[in-house]
């Protein structure tokens, strides 16, 4: 398999996948919620807003064929110039379809209603506990530090150099020299991803809001989020197993010229398929845990009562911004809000909070191509 | 019995009123026990979606009539409060008050039959729930 291939089957997979969760997300609402607009949960049945959804999976569909020819034509090209017709395919889908999205809000604007000017909270204190307990949390950690302590009890059989990087054929064109750094970075780097998740879960947990403070519809909602903790601590062991793993590479692989074959191509597909399969089962899950309360079925959404003004998701319209993706709102002092889109939270970018959040995503990210670069040299 | 506390954006008492009045209902009807712990300003301010000081003065206010006792780091907890006895002065503002109330009800058409009934049977509703 050479690297165009690799390049365009993994775009043609992504857009297909792309589209698949746009479709998904827009019918993915609370019932009082409509393309990221607070409406009647009548609205959601008539001529016009079905109208609407029609002409945004019009737009999904439209900008994914044009997208998927993008990437089809870069099958004729080198492996470079593959590589920025598949990056230019992904932009072509996503900004197409965020104006889509952005479209259908507007026309959605016009059948707005307003919401409930009503509040309520439990009074009883929520479950702070972490998912799985602080042992639970403490369990990837513990898992990175053993593995890291057998890896140095047979340090001396670590090879001088050995190779950190395969091409697509198989064969090794990046190597690294046997050092404390070149051993334990990838370990310790794990162990930084561990606790974000961790912090991520415990800031989840304490500045959510809930939409309803009693009944059936706050039952699934706290479902859900003891839903996503879970994942995140699956996410969190996932990644120990797979960090530490690697850690035992340099043990593992021989580096005598011909048989230091590694097999690339399973590792890509296993790249693709792993997320793929993750995403499914959170899509799953949620399906099963009726995502916060009444996004899924009419049957549901018959529950709420048409005569009463909506409540909706306690955030005012107008402080969602770029088609309903993101919430600012300064008056606001919960970091976490539900999305209204789709499953799931997203923050809200008036607290201070979620700059330090995404900051520190980035630095991450910005350090684990930096580090590497300087200290496996 | 589901602890919940509902305030209005659109009513004309303030929010933080609200929130007393709410808060203090539940506590005559010993709805908490002594001792235990009402949700953190941060929770109640995120799940009410107000401001934290909204939040903050209201538990301050009760903490200043003895239902809270607010401790850092510990949040606001519910204490045993003796119910003292009425000053002459409280008990003539109370009958002012609830004529007022009785007298906006009649007004706006509810039968003099009806908020008599209604102020009976809260009155022994109230009496039941403080005998131990």
């Amino acid at each position: 398999m050479n690297l165009t291939t690799i390049f365009v089957s993994t775009t043609l997979t992504t857009l297909a996948m792309g589209l698949g969760l746009f479709l998904f997300v827009a019918r993915r609402t609370r019932p009082e919620i409509f393309f990221a607009v607070t409406v009647n949960a009548s609205f959601r049945d008539s001529a016009a807003a079905r109208e609407i959804l029609r002409k945004f999976n019009h737009a999904a569909v439209f900008w994914t064929v044009l997208a998927a020819i993008v990437a089809a034509l870069a099958f004729l090209c080198a492996p470079a110039t593959a590589l920025i017709m598949s990056c230019a395919a992904e932009l072509v889908q996503l900004a197409g379809t965020t104006m889509a999205l952005v479209q259908a809000r507007k026309k959605t604007l016009a059948h707005r209603t307003e919401p409930s000017s009503e509040r309520e909270a439990q009074l009883t204190p929520n479950d702070s506990r972490p998912a799985g307990g602080w042992l639970g949390q403490l369990g990837p950690f513990l898992v990175l530090a053993i593995l890291a302590l057998v890896v140095g009890i047979q340090w001396p059989q670590i090879p001088a150099r050995f190779p950190i990087h395969w091409g697509a054929d198989g064969k090794p064109n990046d190597w690294a020299n046997k050092s404390w750094a070149s051993v334990f970075l990838l370990p310790i780097m794990g162990a930084v991803v561990c606790g974000l998740f961790c912090a991520l879960s415990l800031s989840l947990q304490r500045g959510i809001r809930r939409i309803h403070a009693s009944g059936a519809q706050r039952a699934h909602e706290d479902a859900l989020l003891r839903c996503v903790l879970w994942i995140f601590l699956a996410v969190e062991y996932f990644m120990a197993v797979l960090v530490g793993g690697v850690a035992f590479l340099p043990l593992m692989i021989s580096t005598d010229p011909g048989h230091d074959t590694f097999p690339t191509s399973i590792a890509v597909i296993l790249a693709i398929a792993i997320p793929s399969l993750a995403v499914v089962a959170i899509v799953i899950i949620a399906a099963r845990s009726k995502e916060s309360g009444s996004r899924s079925s009419a049957g549901e959404r018959a529950g709420v009562h048409a005569e009463r003004k909506p409540v909706g998701d306690r955030t005012p319209d107008e402080c969602w911004k770029g088609g309903g993706l993101f919430y600012y709102n300064p008056n606001d002092p919960a970091l976490w809000v539900e999305k209204r889109f789709g499953v799931g939270y997203t923050v809200n970018f008036a607290r201070c909070g979620a700059w330090f959040l995404l900051g520190g995503v980035l630095l991450f990210g910005v350090l684990s191509i930096m580090l590497p670069r300087l200290l496996l040299k | 019995m589901e602890l919940v506390l509902k305030i209005d954006l659109d009513r004309a008492a303030p929010v933080y009123r609200q929130i007393v009045d709410g808060l203090r209902a539940l506590l005559v009807a010993k709805a908490f026990k002594p001792g235990e712990k009402l949700p953190t300003v941060r929770q109640l301010a995120i799940d009410l979606a107000v401001n934290h000081n909204t939040v903050a003065a209201a538990y301050r206010l009760l903490a200043e009539e003895g239902w809270l006792e607010l401790k850092r780091h510990h949040g606001a907890i519910v204490v045993a409060r003796p119910s003292p006895a009425a000053k002459p002065r409280r008990q003539r503002d109370f009958v002012k008050r609830l004529r007022e109330l009785a007298s906006l009800a009649i007004a706006e058409g509810v039968q003099t039959r009806d908020v008599a009934a209604q102020l009976k049977a809260l009155a022994r509703n109230l009496k039941e729930e403080q005998t131990p």
